[in-house]
């Protein structure tokens, strides 16, 4: 399990991290941990893998595997020396690494030096190397950033597939919500450095969305809802309907079809309640 | 820990400038300044001079300009950092480094003495002149390793370290009158004192044939100062990046 009690990082006069309360996390658990750029995500990896000094208390397993947003290696070797010498292995007797390197079909690259890979081989390189350690918590910070959409694609069903059938306690950071759909089963909001809210996706969907939602596809609408609906915060040119029950939300679809209009009907949307737990917090802070 | 020891000399190996300044220059310069008259106690004095005199290159070459550059590249990209994660400690990653260049090191060494031995008219070295010689090797390689971390630790920026590297290279280089000898101002020439080259020369062109420990003493004795000054300041530029690096 991993716990942080009152977590605070500073650079100087600058508070990078101030958590303010504490977070458990269970063995099994897959965080997606979002929030804003300097928001303080990957400080917070910086300070669990000990890459910064911090108060506070954390709890953590000892063997613990990082991915992080730029991940160089010598250019002098190639990438099967690094994976060789990184993970103390040989290659031709380590069933294990051999099954790494065909499930990321990668072995027709490892005669090439790091600097000869793509941006997505060259995450798939660390990818292998983090996964190979099998530890009891592993961090992605943003491992998709900069790739195309079919390579992003491609690597996030392989971390999927790969962790279908493993007991992994995962924190993840991204900026791609779709990604953490697929993943996450705990949210980490993080704002300023402070945190906005954590729990299991389901029950913050539950409490700062609703029990359903529905998206149209229209920013403004002419319609008045029926009872128990309400608008919400959504993204930019869509109009977000909240709906206390699966009921409502039929009601709410009825409508739309009546009044001919396109929408999204979802029962879990991590950039709904990002943006509603966000607009929460900014009118909290408004007083 | 092996498997990562390899890793490093290959990286090592990868570095071209450290073969050409560490292995080759050293056999060009004795090759090219040694000058057969045909009187053969006279040849074989020069041939003597030579070989010592260009010995001590071998590590200066070897650790000196690829480890302080590659060190410098290897933090300003955030490989050091990746390999803390990857759970091999700043220690750990300076001990393989430091092993796989003294492979090198000692490798070369050998190449220098077997190649030499052929192409010059040098005596038959005695076992235990030998031995010192692979002993103030490592030595040298050892206090030239920790003063190259210093270098890497103290100062910021790939290029500001590479200058500082070259600048230390030849400085020791022809301070110690290893490329020749240099009017340099008092104070250098008393600093470049503690660098034990020119007492490695003078011991072993002494005690080439020798067969007593008792003649490299006060050799191993200046040994043992150059690397627990080097050592001293290795421990000072690791406080001093941690006290500059260390969040508040």
């Amino acid at each position: 399990m991993l716990m942080l009690d009152q977590v605070t990082v500073r650079y100087g006069d600058q508070v990078a991290l101030d958590l303010q309360s504490k977070i458990q996390i269970a063995d099994g658990d897959i965080v997606g941990i979002i929030g804003r750029n300097g928001a303080g995500k990957s400080t917070l990896i910086k300070a669990l893998t000990d890459q910064v000094a911090y108060t506070g208390q954390i709890d953590k397993p000892t063997d613990i595997a990082v991915h992080l947003q730029e991940n160089h290696y010598p250019d002098t070797v190639t990438c099967q020396t690094i994976l060789e010498g990184l993970l103390q292995t040989t290659y031709r007797r380590d069933q294990k690494l051999q099954a790494l390197v065909a499930f990321f079909e990668f072995a027709p690259l490892l005669k090439r030096k790091f600097q000869q890979l793509s941006g997505g081989q060259q995450q798939r390189l660390t990818i292998m190397m983090v996964l190979y350690q099998d530890a009891a918590l592993t961090c992605f910070d943003e491992l998709s950033t900069g790739l195309d959409f079919e390579t992003r694609q491609q690597l996030m069903s392989k971390i999927k597939a790969w962790y279908a059938e493993k007991p992994a306690t995962i924190l993840m950071i991204t900026h791609y919500f779709d990604e953490l759909e697929a993943l996450a089963n705990q949210l980490l909001i993080i704002e300023q450095g402070k945190m906005l809210a954590y729990g299991p996706t389901t029950a913050l969907f539950q409490e700062y969305v609703g029990a359903a939602a529905v998206i149209v596809a229209a920013p403004e609408l002419d319609l008045v809802l029926p009872v128990g609906a309400r608008q919400i915060a959504g993204e930019s040119g869509t109009t977000a309907i909240g709906c206390d029950s699966p009921t409502t939300q039929q009601a709410v679809i009825a409508l739309l079809n009546q009044a001919g209009v396109a929408f999204t009907a979802t029962r879990l949307n991590l950039t709904l309640i990002y943006l509603n737990v966000l607009a929460l917090h900014q009118t909290v802070k408004a007083g | 820990m092996w498997a990562y020891i390899r890793f490093e000399l290959k990286n090592t190996l990868g570095y071209p400038i450290a073969m050409i300044v560490g292995g080759i220059l050293p056999l060009v310069l004795v090759l090219s300044n040694y000058h057969a008259t045909g009187h053969a106690a006279l040849d074989q004095a020069t041939a003597k001079g030579v070989f010592v005199t260009l010995l001590p290159m071998v590590p200066l070459g070897l650790v000196i300009l690829p480890f302080t550059i590659s060190f410098a590249r290897d933090m300003t990209s955030g490989i050091t950092n990746r390999l803390v994660l990857f759970g091999y400690t700043l220690t750990r990653q300076l001990l393989a480094k430091f092993i796989a260049v003294l492979l090198l090191v000692l490798s070369m060494t050998t190449l220098y003495w077997v190649v030499l031995s052929q192409m010059l008219p040098l005596p038959k070295l005695s076992l235990l002149a030998l031995v010192m010689i692979y002993l103030s090797m490592i030595c040298l390689a050892g206090g030239l390793y920790l003063l190259a971390f210093a270098i890497a630790q103290v100062f910021e920026g790939f290029n500001m370290i590479q200058g500082i590297a070259m600048l230390c290279y030849f400085g020791i280089a022809f301070t110690t009158g290893s490329m020749g000898v240099s009017q340099v101002p008092a104070g250098v020439t008393q600093l470049s004192r503690w660098i034990p080259f020119k007492i490695f020369r003078e011991t072993l062109r002494a005690q080439w044939q020798g067969q007593q420990l008792a003649g490299f003493q006060d050799e191993l004795l200046q040994m043992g100062v150059f690397i627990l000054i080097t050592f001293a300041l290795y421990c000072l530029a690791k406080r001093y990046r941690r006290l500059k690096k260390r969040p508040v």
